[in-house]
């Protein structure tokens, strides 16, 4: 919300420090989160009368006005065609310094003198926007100022709480002010006004603020002549007041006025709506002029819509009811969504006479519904949202009908349709003082807690530690004791509060997952070269495609409702694809050589009920040594790293199966890993379909672990074995089997014979190629013998060997080289 | 006669010697000493004319033979270690590596940054007793808002866009879920940290749609205003600093009251005012304050025997405050040259 301070100063004595103010406001919890400052003149511009207009003698878009300023005639240089005999306009003299720094002064316009500029509003710094010479009322009186001409201030304006005459601030042609920019949180609607910052301002400065005035003369016509109200929903709509006012003359409005509502980011329409927002603005009360003549049987009946019903807003805009919304309607038809904006058809406009001023409290939920079904968000629907005073109904509807028969005169109908079936009741809250010191842990009287209450304008009645407390209607936000610790603790200062160290209990429950420490995980893929990345959750439905050419990938994805765009609309299933487009992404800005990994949860829906699991997913393309040691990279450098991963966790008894059937895994360099029986994860190469989908280059390969289910797998408990105290011996044997021979398949053979004087079993070769057969291999193993009894003797040993050995020809149809 | 033997063995002393200094070999080296020393050798060539010396010079004759054999023998073992520290030497020289090359290691891996202030957050509360949390990031509407005092329809919950995945579940706005899920759990007292990912619906150059936050609360008897802000001053300092000044601004949250708007002196200018604290000399890093009674009673304790604070803060504005990094996207973006630069 933005807050003049000028306009802040019709109410308050705010001193003439605006960054003062500002930071008295935001430790308060009213946070001003700007302050900027404006000021220009238009000292040096006087209003003057078209005489005649000729054309340029060089130029066909430009005309040579002859204009009356007054005490002289002059000849001014004009592009503006619209510009006619007999208007009324602003002239920039020679010597002015407009809006935006434009200095005008005496200049030849092709060929011609020109002692001056005819101006347009935006040059006055009067509107943003606009390119036309401004227009000024057909009364003013050529050469005097414009200041002058402009500032018809009502006298009820002119009386400002700084003291003083208002009129004299400007009379000089100057102008200058300080805007807040103040983010308010929702509690506090009180505070979406001037007048509701004032009052704050004064609560916390001891300041007095000055309520605006408000003087009526009313007409002898009583309003229910013209008018009168139903509530048909007085849950929906609490109080409903309405005012008639009768001939007036909608024309811009003054200067002044213009110049507050520009200043508070609203823009100037017609005095009639532009009065209504101003006192919106100033009292924090939206209100609505409706054209008196368009509403049908001189009857106001809020009630809710009919489904189907339609209405044209204001913004030209054709809604159409659910039902739910609450109208304001006349006896044939909509008016107007109630506290979100107003119709076309009855909205006041230049033609307008009479017209029904409205200012109503509507129940906060069925705004926020209306204004969100529509996605209409307005200054109106903003403010009854959070909640306005309701106390203050009538008061604002007469603060506006006293400023439209000032600015546009007409006759205001003696008295006030005030439908009220709701009626506000104080709201008592007892009280305990002590909570205060209990809850902020500071030491404060009792006095000093109620005297804080006070300023803002709360009644207190009661003694000791049973106080009741009555908050001011304007304040929605407060109905409960911790409230009022609150308002204590805010105008007492946080900066008052001592920092006090914690004492007392400490949790008594543990950690979970303390099996494993993810972050340790994450420290130790960082050491082993691994960079870590972290992908968005989201992912295009076609991603799940992407990565599984057979597509058989089981469960059910999970999609958003309200996705941020059609490639953000899934939960991703895997972390591949995300580590997958990274690389891509990666590669196509020359980062060719990667090793990345990600922790992060994947998501499906299983029987109902959404499944989170969290995962380690590596992936490794290209090199990641310096360059002068590259060599050919393997999916077994991958598995290194992961068997470095498994060995820092603390695990040792995994294992690795060749599998065939991991859809987005190369058939043939595929495996799923194991510890101690259990399936934790997969490991291998990137099916090369699925490396071209995502545009990879070079080969990926990837391993993918489920955290949660290592989290919960039992390390066991570790114990200590003795040095061995006799020697081993190795033996060494070259063996030539079918190339789809694992060695796994091999291991499993001789451990199958559970031998004991066998320690471990190390490949120390492994060729194929020339000179072997295709369709084999050779592979060399080291076979280690040892006896925790006794140094072997070679007849033991060659045992042993040779039961190895026939049993790897019997079943592995292994050839002894 | 015997003067004659004598002034001989005195200049093949010179000689050997000379031959000694000369042989660049350790095999040449060997040579002289069987050449000059052995049984064939040139000494004992001289000193078979010791038979026609009369007896009482013979003595002396051998007397000077062993001293200068003696002597040669000395030389020839000098030059022999000179000749064996030489070839070391050599061997030396030739096996020198260029120890500037680069070495065989696997290139620098990396810890996002999120993880890294994520860790640091967690080292400034773990000392003080807290416990790590977590909590799903699919939650509930009542977990999410209901139980956190935001009913639907209330305006507060305009400050977090929500993804949806039905009428009742949506992605967490936030990590306060978990103070629910905590304490419906277990009873006070609690100390509890809780990190998580988080998203809302909003993505442009300040804003992603997932980001990361750190849930904090303390739940006992008589927990105050004051132990909330010693507790926060001391993450801050632990953080960004023994010297980083901190304040307290109230504000409003749903689920805490009185609620405070965390800031600090401004890490970039040090409180002069810059561009990044909009001049103001702080920036605002966490919203905090005491917890609700309407929370307590939605978890069942009674909350004028129990009082607690809760606190949360963004990972994601906390990493770029304190590495300078300006634009949020980049911590999903995830190109290498951003990661490798922690």
């Amino acid at each position: 919300m933005k807050v003049s301070v000028d306009w802040l100063k019709d109410y308050i004595d705010a001193g003439e420090d605006a960054d003062a103010s500002a930071h008295v406001l935001t430790m308060a919890g009213i946070e001003v989160e700007g302050v900027d400052y404006s000021s220009f003149s238009i000292d040096k511009v006087i209003a003057v009368k078209i005489m005649d207009a000729e054309a340029h003698p060089n130029a066909d878009k430009l005309r040579i006005c002859t204009v009356d300023a007054g005490t002289e005639t002059l000849k001014i240089v004009c592009g503006d065609p619209s510009v006619n005999v007999g208007d009324l306009v602003p002239l920039a003299l020679p010597g002015a310094i407009l809006a935006g720094g434009l200095k005008i002064k005496k200049s030849k316009i092709r060929g011609v003198e020109s002692p001056g500029m005819l101006c347009a509003e935006k040059e006055l710094g009067l509107t943003e926007e606009g390119s036309g010479v401004m227009l000024l009322p057909d009364d003013t009186t050529p050469g005097i100022a414009l200041e002058e001409a402009l500032s018809d201030l009502s006298p009820s304006l002119m009386v400002s709480a700084s003291g003083g005459a208002k009129k004299a601030q400007g009379r000089n042609g100057g102008y200058s002010d300080a805007i807040f920019e103040v983010g308010l949180t929702p509690n506090r609607s009180d505070c979406l006004s001037i007048y509701g910052i004032a009052r704050e301002l004064g609560a916390l400065t001891g300041k007095v603020p000055v309520f605006p005035e408000i003087s009526l003369r009313e007409g002898a016509r009583p309003v229910g002549e013209d008018i009168s109200v139903e509530i048909k929903e007085a849950k929906l709509c609490h109080r409903y007041a309405a005012r008639v006012i009768k001939g007036i003359t909608v024309k811009p409005s003054p200067l002044w006025l213009r110049r507050r509502l520009e200043a508070s980011g609203i823009r100037a329409i017609n005095s009639i709506v532009d009065i209504t927002n101003y006192v919106m603005l100033e009292l924090g009360q939206p209100l609505h002029a409706f054209d008196l003549e368009k509403v049908n049987g001189g009857k106001i009946i809020v009630r809710k819509a009919k489904a189907g019903e339609t209405l044209q807003t204001l913004d030209g805009v054709q809604r159409s009811f659910s039902g739910e919304e609450l109208l304001i309607c006349d006896e044939e038809a909509p008016l107007a969504l109630a506290g979100v904006m107003g119709g076309e058809l009855s909205a006041v406009s230049e033609a307008t006479v009479d017209i029904l001023l409205e200012s109503a409290y509507f129940a906060p939920v069925t705004v926020r519904k209306t204004s969100k079904r529509f996605g209409l968000h307005t200054e109106s629907s903003h403010r009854f949202e959070r909640g306005i005073d309701i106390q203050g109904v009538a008061r604002a509807i007469d603060r506006a009908a006293m400023l439209i028969s000032e600015l546009a005169g007409g006759e205001l109908s003696s008295g006030l349709i005030d439908s009220y079936p709701v009626t506000y009741s104080d709201k008592v809250i007892s009280f305990r003082p002590s909570r205060c010191s209990e809850m902020l842990g500071i030491e404060i009287s009792d006095d000093d807690v109620l005297a804080y209450l006070k300023k803002l304008g709360m009644q207190i009645s009661g003694s000791g530690s049973d106080i009741s407390v009555i908050p001011p209607s304007y304040r929605v936000d407060i109905e409960r004791e911790i409230d009022l610790v609150e308002e204590v603790a805010r105008l007492k200062g946080y900066d008052s509060i001592p920092a006090v160290p914690l004492s007392g209990g400490m949790s008594e429950h543990l950690q979970e997952r303390a099996n494993i420490s993810v972050h340790g995980l994450q420290s130790h893929m960082a050491a082993l070269g691994y960079n870590e990345v972290i992908n968005y959750v989201f992912q295009s439905p076609d991603e799940k495609g992407k990565l599984d050419p057979s597509g058989s990938h089981a469960g059910k994805q999970i999609e958003i409702l309200n996705p941020i765009s059609e490639e953000m609309s899934v939960m991703r299933q895997s972390l591949v694809p995300g580590l997958l487009q990274t690389i891509s992404m990666n590669c196509n800005r020359q980062n060719r050589d990667l090793r990345l990994f990600e922790v992060g949860k994947v998501f499906s829906a299983l029987r109902g009920s959404y499944e989170e699991n969290l995962r380690l997913t590596a992936i490794a393309t290209g090199e990641k040594v310096p360059v002068l040691w590259r060599k050919e990279s393997s999916v077994l450098d991958l598995k290194g790293c992961l068997e470095n991963l498994l060995d820092l966790l603390g695990f040792n008894g995994y294992t690795f199966e060749n599998r065939r059937d991991i859809p987005y895994l190369h058939p043939g360099i595929a495996a799923a890993v194991f510890i101690g029986g259990e399936k934790v994860g997969t490991i291998g190469e990137l099916h090369p379909l699925v490396q071209e989908n995502f545009d990879i280059e070079n080969k990926v390969y990837v391993f993918d672990l489920d955290l949660d289910k290592i989290g919960r797998l039992d390390k066991g408990k570790y114990s200590f074995k003795d040095i061995p105290s006799y020697p081993s011996v190795e033996r060494d044997v070259a063996l030539l089997v079918d190339k789809h021979v694992s060695l796994a398949e091999l291991t499993t053979y001789i451990n199958g014979l559970k031998l004991v004087l066998l320690e471990g079993v190390d490949v120390f070769d492994l060729f194929e190629g020339k000179g072997i057969d295709p369709g084999k291999k050779s592979i060399g193993l080291r076979l280690r013998y040892r006896s925790h009894d006794r140094t072997l003797a070679d007849e033991d040993v060659r045992k042993v060997h040779d039961s190895i050995l026939s049993s790897l020809v019997e079943k592995a149809g292994a050839v002894i080289r | 006669m015997l003067n004659d033997l004598i002034e001989s063995l005195s200049s093949f002393k010179k000689e050997v010697e000379a031959a000694i200094l000369g042989a660049e070999t350790e095999k040449a080296l060997e040579d002289i000493r069987v050449g000059y020393l052995g049984k064939k050798g040139k000494i004992s060539g001289i000193l078979k004319g010791v038979g026609a010396l009369p007896h009482e010079d013979r003595p002396r004759l051998g007397e000077k033979a062993n001293e200068i054999k003696r002597a040669v023998e000395s030389t020839i073992k000098e030059r022999a270690e000179a000749l064996s520290s030489f070839a070391r030497q050599e061997k030396l020289q030739s096996e020198a590596i260029d120890l500037t090359l680069p070495g065989r290691r696997v290139l620098k891996g990396s810890l996002h940054p999120v993880t890294t202030i994520l860790k640091e957050i967690s080292d400034a509360f773990l000392p003080l007793g807290f416990v790590v949390e977590e909590g799903p990031d699919i939650e509930s509407d009542f977990y999410n808002f209901e139980a956190l005092n935001i009913p639907k329809e209330h305006p507060a919950r305009e400050m977090q866009d929500t993804f949806y995945l039905s009428e009742d579940m949506l992605l967490r706005t936030h990590t306060s879920p978990v103070q629910i899920r905590t304490m419906e759990k277990y009873d006070p007292p609690l100390r509890v940290l809780a990190p998580g990912t988080v998203y809302r619906c909003d993505s442009d150059i300040t804003h992603t749609p997932m980001f990361h936050q750190v849930e904090g609360f303390v739940v006992d008897k008589g927990v105050t205003f004051a132990q909330l802000k010693w507790t926060l001053t001391s993450f801050v300092h632990a953080i960004f600093g023994q010297d980083v000044g901190i304040r307290l601004r109230p504000s409003f949250f749903p689920f805490t009251e009185p609620s405070a708007e965390v800031d600090i002196e401004c890490v970039i200018c040090g409180g002069e005012g810059c561009r990044v604290c909009k001049g103001t000399g702080w920036l605002e890093i966490l919203g905090a304050g005491m917890i609700d009674p309407e929370v307590f009673k939605s978890v069942g304790y009674d909350p004028e025997i129990y009082s607690g604070f809760a606190f949360g803060m963004g990972v994601e504005r906390i990493a770029m405050l304190k590495y300078g990094i300006k634009d949020l996207r980049l911590f999903f973006e995830n190109d290498v040259r951003f990661l490798n630069q922690f």
